[in-house]
């Protein structure tokens, strides 16, 4: 399988104001390696304030790296070097999906506006409203004309998950950064988002970085998986052996204190 | 060891809660009854939706408009009516005998106040000296795992989320409470200092022989520290139980579906099952049995007719008019 | 084709009636409220009152030559002042200037606060920012109406009196400030919102953001914004002409109230004078504010008031019905 996206000796520092004149750096992302190849869904666990986010903020150049670079391979260029219109079309294959569905949709515009911008921007031809059933359909909201003139608060979480997905799928991206994207969504509709993921991958090509801190839903559905431990990555590799036989101690933690319903606390 | 027949802690009769909107009322918690048993954690796990924090208002008495007790009456402790009382009763027992933790209390301290004065509000507001009881807040911060009596003089600023969320549940058990309420106490943690807040809930509740109730939607996790759970939805309880029972052999398939369908270290490569479609919120409540709209074993009877509620021991009992036939059929939902 | 043009007549009528749009739902928020609506209802009376006097008077309101000091009677409805004119002619004929100066002086106020307030928000942090951010204090800390008296003074001293116009011109320079300041905080965290990152992921341009999001979603605050505004227009022309420093001529509330002041009014006891255009003036910054406090409602649910006792009529009434308890309320 080929790489789609690589970070190269990628750091990250912050400025941090210590005092009323003084600043220092310190270091949030630390030599971090990766890779996104084609067709699959690679995961990234690890605990809050860990950098995930700024790893994610950092593919879809919404953060400059301090030092290192981010191969896209497709266009054949470094994210961190990209000019404004190069940036543009970058982010037509590579998107995001934020966590918290409650705040990812605008809420005085309807489901329809939130999905058709995208197609308008980049001058779909053909019928948009065609198109925007279409892309409903194809996360599972049906019947699909009856969330057209929705808006999010008429939409449960899940749904807005789902009509936030239908947007960046608007795009015809061939990566999806998804940042935590069932933890805010009640679990009964947890396994379907996630089983949605595992569809869009295998029926539509899209590779998925899925973030999260949830090292069980990773085992769910990871191909690959990196453990992200304060900003530097502590173990990575097929997710089968991560989680059966963990060699980092953190690695080892993440898969003891994740809430399981059959061991008991005592 | 002596077998003893313990009073309930809470006892909810009958409780309807509504809120109201420009719509009109909408009733939300209906004809909720449960006994919380004393000196057990209790979990309450529900959707968004499903009325778990109005009931934890409801027994609060933190009762404001829009939001409205229709009917019901709710016993803490044996002795005292909580919606009969007026306000000042209420106060007298809050902290005292019964105390809060609310949602995200961790990250609404008051940033300006240090964590020595937020203690200093809190017995000040009970007509008590902070300076007189400075040993009882020692043991507090020490019971919650503080060994240093250097964070008194922090700014919750200054202090990781974890130790906010000691701080917040010192503060709630500083006047000896014998009944703890706790709103999503683990939301917005780490999951592995929600893993040591756990353990320390736990080691609380058997040191100081608590009474606690646990509100969450995740249900893993209240399945790791509760004794007995109540599973709500849309503003019901379907079941009521020990936590063995319900993970063993619910009655009620929602806790089976809501048990089975979250992934867990182990599921890699199993089908899990899926609860189809949405809550439908409050406005459009269904004739017959709440989940009937989403229960893959639903049958005609059940969308028509309200299932009758079937108690089993002193505190279990579960709703659905399909026990114990959807057992059988449970394979149909992993096809 | 007919088929495709009805419908797409049909979708644009479909987006004509959208009720949950931003400026739909919060006009209707207002119309919602008893405090709000009881505002409107007042301003539309005061406005159509000041219509009436552009096109008719009983009297002209600059005759002078009725009995001076007549209380009011049958002829004339508020008496006559000093200086033998109709009360009631003029102040119907005084409205218009004031009420309209006052709902300009709001459009254009709160026009600059937005273009400032969302251009200092935007560029947070970068040089126009500082630069706009910069001004806005400096206006914010000058007191606009002192200002204009003294420049009215300085120009009545040299015989020129300051006209409608060169009124609006200065309420309005001197008026956007606050809304500008404010503005610019609400756009420093709208646009921290995912949602508005999101759009710019997806490639949106910067003015497409501006209108289709932050100001819909800022709308409660500007609204609000242009009848504050609008208060200090009607409040700043009656000072400056009470004072004397307009137009003395022309005939507004203010001017009546200038002129009341020569006369004497207060100490005469005239009273049908100085309270009509002085009420007016009061009733319109009412209505403003009423319609304010509807917005805000709107706009912080938690402000509402309920009626409680009616549910709960409403809830013994039903249980009556089914006494288990079980029954929907609906």
């Amino acid at each position: 399988m080929s790489k789609l996206i690589e970070l190269i000796h990628v750091y990250k520092d912050f400025i941090v104001r210590t005092g009323l004149l003084r600043k220092e750096h310190r270091p949030g992302i630390w030599d971090v390696n990766m890779e996104i190849r084609e067709n699959e869904i690679v995961g990234m666990v690890g605990g809050s304030g860990g950098g995930k986010t700024v790893i994610a903020w950092m593919i879809v150049g919404l953060l400059k790296p301090t030092k290192g670079s981010i191969m896209y391979y497709p266009m054949g260029l470094d994210v961190t070097k990209m000019s404004k219109k190069e940036l543009r079309r970058y982010r037509a294959d590579v998107n995001l999906v934020f966590q918290d569905p409650y705040s990812s949709l605008d809420p005085t515009h309807t489901v329809k506006w939130h999905i058709e911008r995208p197609l308008k921007l980049y001058k779909y031809n053909g019928d948009i409203e065609e198109r925007v059933v279409e892309l409903l359909k194809e996360v599972s909201l049906s019947p699909p004309e009856e969330f057209l003139y929705k808006y999010p608060f008429q939409l449960s979480g899940g749904q807005r998950q789902r009509v936030y997905l239908a947007r960046v799928l608007a795009l015809n991206p061939k990566v999806l950064v998804a940042d935590e994207p069932v933890s805010n969504v009640d679990a009964s509709i947890r396994a379907s988002l996630l089983e949605l993921f595992k569809r869009l991958r295998d029926e539509k090509g899209i590779s998925i970085m899925y973030i999260t801190h949830d090292i069980a839903t990773i085992g769910y559905v990871a191909d690959r998986v990196y453990v992200v431990k304060q900003g530097r990555i502590v173990e990575e590799g097929d997710v089968e052996r991560v989680i059966t036989n963990p060699q980092n101690e953190y690695t080892k933690l993440l898969t003891k204190v994740v809430p399981n319903p059959y061991t008991r606390i005592d | 060891m002596v077998i003893m027949v313990t009073e309930p802690a809470i006892s909810v009769r009958g409780l309807r809660v509504g809120y109201i909107s420009d719509s009109g009322l909408t009733t939300v918690l209906r004809n909720v009854t449960i006994d919380i048993p004393s000196n057990k954690i209790t979990g309450i796990a529900g959707e968004s939706g499903s009325g778990k924090s109005t009931l934890a208002s409801a027994i609060m008495k933190f009762i404001n408009p829009p939001m409205l007790v229709e009917s019901g009456s709710i016993i803490v402790d044996g002795k005292y009516d909580v919606l009969s009382m007026d306000n000042e009763q209420v106060n007298e027992i809050r902290g005292k005998l019964i105390s809060f933790v609310p949602q995200a209390a961790q990250n609404s301290l008051n940033p300006i106040r240090k964590v020595k004065e937020i203690f200093f509000d809190v017995l000040k507001s009970r007509g008590m000296d902070y300076y007189s009881n400075i040993n009882v807040i020692y043991r507090a911060l020490e019971d919650v795992g503080f060994s240093d009596k250097q964070v008194l003089d922090m700014y919750p600023f200054q202090l990781s989320g974890g130790m906010r969320q000691r701080v917040v549940i010192a503060v709630s058990l500083i006047l000896d409470p014998r009944i703890v309420i706790m709103d999503e106490p683990t939301t917005g943690l780490d999951v592995v200092v929600q893993h040591e807040i756990l353990k320390l809930i736990k080691r609380l509740q058997k040191e100081k022989s608590l009474s606690l109730l646990i509100i969450s939607h995740d249900i893993a996790m209240l399945f790791q520290i509760s004794d007995y759970i109540a599973v709500m939805y849309g503003g019901q309880v379907l079941e009521y139980g020990s936590y063995e029972t319900l993970l063993e052999d619910a009655y009620n398939p929602y806790t089976y579906l809501l048990l089975h369908s979250v992934p867990t270290i182990t599921s890699r490569g199993k089908k899990l099952p899926r609860i189809p479609g949405d809550f439908e919120g409050f406005g459009r409540y269904p004739k017959g049995c709440v989940f009937s709209s989403r229960c893959p074993f639903a049958t005609d009877t059940c969308r028509e007719v309200p299932p009758e509620k079937v108690s089993y021991d002193q505190y279990g009992f579960y709703i659905c008019s399909r026990y114990p036939e959807w057992k059988k059929e449970v394979k149909k939902i992993y096809e | 084709m007919g088929v495709s043009r009805t419908k797409q007549r049909e979708r644009r009528f479909r987006i004509n009636v959208d009720k949950q749009s931003a400026f739909y739902s919060l006009l209707q928020g207002i119309w919602e409220q008893r405090i709000s609506r009881v505002g409107l209802y007042l301003l539309l009376g005061i406005i159509v009152f000041c219509t009436i006097g552009v096109f008719y008077t009983p009297y002209n309101p600059n005759q002078t030559s009725f009995p001076r000091d007549l209380p009011p009677s049958f002829q004339h409805l508020l008496g006559t002042t000093d200086y033998g004119q109709d009360v009631f002619s003029q102040l119907l004929v005084g409205g218009f200037p004031v009420i309209a100066v006052g709902i300009l002086t709001g459009l254009i106020g709160t026009f600059i606060a937005i273009l400032v307030g969302i251009t200092a928000g935007l560029y947070a942090d970068t040089i126009v920012d500082r630069i706009l951010s910069g001004i806005t204090q400096i206006f914010l800390i000058i007191p606009g109406i002192l200002i204009i008296e003294l420049i009215g003074a300085y120009l009545g001293a040299i015989s020129i009196k300051l006209g409608y116009f060169v009124i609006l011109g200065a309420l309005s320079a001197t008026g956007w400030a606050w809304g500008a300041r404010v503005l610019r905080s609400l756009v420093l965290s709208t646009r921290r919102k995912e949602y508005i990152l999101s759009s710019e992921l997806i490639g949106e341009s910067k003015m497409n953001v501006i209108f289709q999001q932050i100001i819909p979603n800022n709308l409660p605050f500007i609204a609000s914004n242009f009848f504050f505004t609008a208060i200090y227009g009607i409040a700043g022309l009656t000072f400056i002409y009470y004072f004397g420093l307009g137009s003395l001529t022309q005939v507004n509330w203010g001017t009546m109230l200038y002129w009341s002041l020569g006369g004497e009014a207060y100490l005469r006891g005239l009273w049908w004078w100085y309270v009509p255009p002085g009420l007016m003036i009061g009733l319109v910054a009412l209505s403003f504010a009423l319609i304010n406090r509807g917005i805000d409602r709107v706009a912080n649910p938690k402000l509402r008031e309920w009626n409680i006792k009616k549910y709960y009529k409403q809830i013994k009434e039903n249980n009556g019905d089914n006494g288990d308890g079980t029954g929907n309320i609906s």
